[in-house]
C-alpha cells in the first residue's frame, strides 16, 4: 500500500535533514508503527506521505501512485489524518466541526453523528468545541480524522492525554478499522499504544530508522527474556531475576532447589527498553 | 461550490460567532445614525434662489405684484449677470439661480428659463423650483390668451460643476471616507484576524488534508467580507444618500476596495500567525491608505504620489458616483484600476499565502 524507499527532507533544504534516508513499505491493512522521541522526524515523515509537506528526495509509493511533489485530490480523498493537536473550529459545535469536515470531500462519509457516538461524544454533540477539555477536543480530532472513511489513515499520537477507558475505546476504534481493511500509519513515543496496537513498529531517530519488526520480534532478537523469583531469606521476602539465556538456566533450577521459593514470574523486555538498547536514548 | 458553499457557511458561522459581523453591522447602525441626527444634512430646505432676468418683465411684475399684495419676496433676489447668480452660489451652499432671457429674438412673447443648481441639489428641489418658474410665467399672461405651451417646456437646468465641491453637506462629504475606513479597509483586518485564528488553531492544516484546495478556502473568506461589506455598506448609504444616487457605482467601488484590503490582509496573515503582532502593520497600512483622504478634502494637495495609493481611487470613486457632475468617467477609471491591482494582488497574496503554510508543513 505505501512504499518509501530512501526519504529524505531538508526544512531548509540543505544538508541539515530532518528525515536522512528511511526506507520502509506498510501492506495493505496493516497498522504500521512510527517510534521516536521528539524531534526525531516521525511528524516529518507523517507530513511528507499524508501531503502536508513537498516530497523532495526518495521515492514514495502509495496505493501504486508515485509521488511528486505535492499529492493530487484523490489522494487526499482516500486519507484521513488525526494530528497531535486536535485541529477543531472552538467556536462551532461538535457535530458541526464533523458537518463541515464531511462536506469537503468527495465520496461517500460516516455520519457524523454516528462517529461522536463512537468516541463518546453524542450528548456533547451540540456543545461549543471551546467548552470540552482536551481530552474531548483531542476525540473531535479523532472521530475528524475518520469522518472521510479513509483507506490510509495517518495518526499521530492517537491516545494522548487520554483517561485510560477513553484510550482503550479508541483502541478498539483503530482495531475495527484495521479488520475493516484500513491501513493506518501510527506515530508515537508511547511505547504500549505501539505494542499493543502496531503490525510492525519502526524505531526512528535523529532522522534515521535504527530498527524495524513486529514487536514481538523486535524484543525476541534484542531483548532478554528473564524470570523473576520472590524467596524468603530468614523472614524477608526478597526477589532475585535470571537471565533466560540457555547458559543461566540451570543457575535458576539449582536456586529453585536450594531455596525456599514463594514466586516466580516470567519477564520480557518492553519495546521501550529495546529501544533504549538499539538507540541509547529514552522515547520521551 | 457545494465545497465552496460549506466554507462560506463555516465562515458566516465563525463570523458570527466571533461577533465580528455583529460589531461591523451595529458600528454601521451607529455611524449612519450619527450622520443622520448629528452631522448636518438637509440644508437644502431653505434655499434660496437668484434671479437674472434679461427681459425685465418679470421683475415688473414680482414687484407690481409684491406692492400690490403689500408683502415682500424674501426668498429671491435680483441680480444683473449669469457671473453674478453663480459668485452668489459659491458663496451661499444653499442658493439656486434663474435666468429668465426672451426664447426668440422674431418674436419677443416667448421667454425660455434656465435653472442653475448645485451639484447636489435634489430632484424634489430641482422640480419645486421649476414649478414655482412655470407658475410665475403663467403670470404673464398676455392680455389675451395663453401662451403657447413651448413657454412651460421651456426650462431647462445646469448644474454648475466646478469650484462647489466644498459646499455639499458635511454627512455626505464623510460619507466616501467613512465608507473606506469601515467597509473597504475592514478587509484588510479581517482577514488578518480570519487567517490567524484557522493558523492558530491549526484548522488550516486539518484542512490541507482534504480534496478542497486553498483557492476556496481564501475565495469563502472573501465572499463572506464581500456579504458582509454589502450589508454594511447599504445601512451606511440609503439612509444617508438613497438608493437611487450612485447606489450601485459606489458598491462596485466598495467590493473592489474590499478585495484589495483582504489580499494585503492575505499577505500579512501569510505571515503573522498571531493577529496581534501584525497590527502594527495593519495600522500603518491603514494611515497609508488613508492618506488620499486629505486630497479629496482639500483639492489643492494632490500629489501625483497620492495618486499611486489605490485607495485614491475609491475615495474619487465614491465620490463621483455619490455626487454624479458629468464624471462618470472617474468611477470607471477608478473600477478599472482597482480592478487590475485586486487581479494582481490576489493572486499574488493567494500563492505567497500557499507557499507560506506549506513550508509549515
Amino acid at each position: 500500500m505505501i512504499e518509501v524507499k530512501n526519504l529524505k527532507h531538508s526544512y531548509e533544504k540543505n544538508d541539515d535533514f530532518a528525515v536522512d534516508g528511511i526506507s520502509f513499505d506498510i501492506k495493505k491493512g496493516e497498522i504500521f508503527g512510527f517510534l521516536g522521541p521528539s524531534g526525531a522526524g516521525k511528524s516529518t515523515t507523517q507530513g511528507i506521505l499524508s501531503g502536508l509537506l513537498e516530497k523532495q528526495e526518495g521515492h514514495i509509493v502509495i496505493d501504486g501512485e508515485e509521488r511528486k511533489g505535492y499529492p493530487n485530490k484523490t489522494f487526499f480523498n482516500k486519507i484521513g489524518v488525526g494530528f497531535e493537536r486536535p485541529n477543531v473550529y472552538k467556536k462551532l459545535s461538535a457535530l458541526d466541526n464533523l458537518k463541515f469536515h464531511a462536506s469537503l470531500y468527495d465520496g461517500e462519509t460516516e455520519d457524523p453523528m454516528t462517529v461522536l457516538e463512537w468516541v463518546g461524544l453524542q450528548d456533547e454533540a451540540k456543545k461549543k468545541a471551546g467548552a470540552f477539555s482536551k481530552g474531548m477536543m483531542q476525540r473531535i480530532g479523532f472521530a475528524r480524522s475518520m469522518i472521510n472513511k479513509p483507506e490510509i489513515w495517518f495518526l499521530d499520537e492517537p491516545t494522548m492525554g487520554l483517561d485510560p477507558t477513553t484510550a482503550n475505546s479508541i483502541k478498539g476504534i483503530i482495531r475495527k478499522k484495521q479488520k475493516e481493511g484500513t491501513t493506518i500509519f501510527l506515530t508515537t513515543h508511547n511505547m504500549f499504544v505501539a505494542d499493543e496496537l502496531c503490525d510492525r513498529v519502526a524505531f526512528i531517530v535523529d532522522g534515521k530508522i535504527a530498527a524495524m519488526d513486529s514487536p514481538k520480534n523486535l524484543k525476541l532478537k534484542y531483548g532478554q527474556p528473564v524470570v523473576t523469583v520472590e524467596y524468603m531469606d530468614g523472614n524477608k521476602l526478597v526477589a532475585k531475576t535470571f537471565s533466560m539465556a540457555e547458559k543461566d538456566k540451570g543457575e535458576l533450577t539449582k536456586f529453585i532447589a536450594d531455596k525456599d521459593v514463594k514466586t516466580i514470574h516470567s519477564g520480557e523486555p518492553t519495546l521501550e527498553e529495546i529501544f533504549i538498547k538499539l538507540t541509547g536514548r529514552g522515547l520521551e | 461550490m457545494k465545497k465552496l458553499i460549506s466554507l462560506f457557511k463555516k465562515d458566516v458561522l465563525l463570523g458570527i460567532k466571533d461577533v465580528f459581523i455583529l460589531l461591523e453591522l451595529g458600528f454601521a447602525v451607529v455611524i449612519m445614525l450619527l450622520l443622520l441626527f448629528v452631522f448636518p444634512k438637509d440644508i437644502e430646505r431653505d434655499a434660496m434662489v437668484y434671479i437674472h432676468d434679461e427681459t425685465g418683465l418679470v421683475m415688473d411684475i414680482v414687484e407690481r405684484f409684491t406692492e400690490e399684495a403689500d408683502m415682500e419676496m424674501e426668498f429671491d433676489e435680483f441680480v444683473d449677470s449669469r457671473e453674478e447668480i453663480i459668485e452668489g452660489m459659491s458663496k451661499n451652499r444653499n442658493a439656486m439661480g434663474v435666468i429668465i432671457s426672451f426664447g426668440d429674438e422674431e418674436d419677443a412673447t416667448l421667454y425660455k428659463t434656465e435653472m442653475l443648481v448645485q451639484p447636489y441639489t435634489t430632484d424634489a428641489m430641482m422640480k419645486f423650483v421649476e414649478i414655482e418658474m412655470e407658475d410665475m410665467l403663467s403670470m404673464l399672461h398676455p392680455p389675451f390668451g395663453t401662451y403657447p405651451l413651448e413657454v412651460y417646456n421651456s426650462v431647462s437646468i445646469t448644474s454648475l460643476q466646478e469650484g462647489l465641491r466644498d459646499e455639499i453637506p458635511f454627512n455626505k462629504r464623510m460619507l466616501p471616507v467613512i465608507i473606506l475606513m469601515m467597509v473597504g479597509i475592514i478587509g484588510m483586518f479581517a482577514m488578518v484576524s480570519l487567517i490567524g485564528q484557522e493558523r492558530s488553531e491549526a484548522t488550516i492544516r486539518a484542512f490541507r488534508v482534504t480534496p478542497s484546495g486553498i483557492t476556496g478556502f481564501l475565495a469563502s473568506k472573501n465572499l463572506m467580507l464581500l456579504a458582509v461589506s454589502t450589508v454594511t455598506f447599504s445601512i451606511l448609504y440609503i439612509p444617508v444618500m438613497g438608493t437611487v444616487a450612485g447606489y450601485l457605482p459606489a458598491l462596485l467601488i466598495t467590493m473592489l476596495t474590499v478585495i484589495f484590503g483582504s489580499a494585503i490582509g492575505t499577505f500579512l496573515g501569510s505571515f503573522f500567525e498571531d493577529p496581534m503582532a501584525s497590527m502594527g502593520y495593519v495600522v500603518l497600512l491603514m494611515m497609508l491608505l488613508s492618506l488620499p483622504a486629505i486630497s479629496l478634502f482639500a483639492p489643492t494637495f494632490s500629489p501625483a504620489w497620492v495618486r499611486f495609493i489605490p485607495t485614491y481611487h475609491t475615495l474619487f470613486g465614491l465620490d463621483a458616483a455619490m455626487f454624479p457632475d458629468n464624471n462618470s468617467h472617474i468611477i470607471w477609471n477608478g473600477a478599472l484600476i482597482l480592478a487590475a491591482i485586486d487581479v494582481v494582488l490576489a493572486t499574488l497574496a493567494g500563492w505567497v499565502f500557499l507557499n507560506r503554510i506549506r513550508k509549515e508543513g
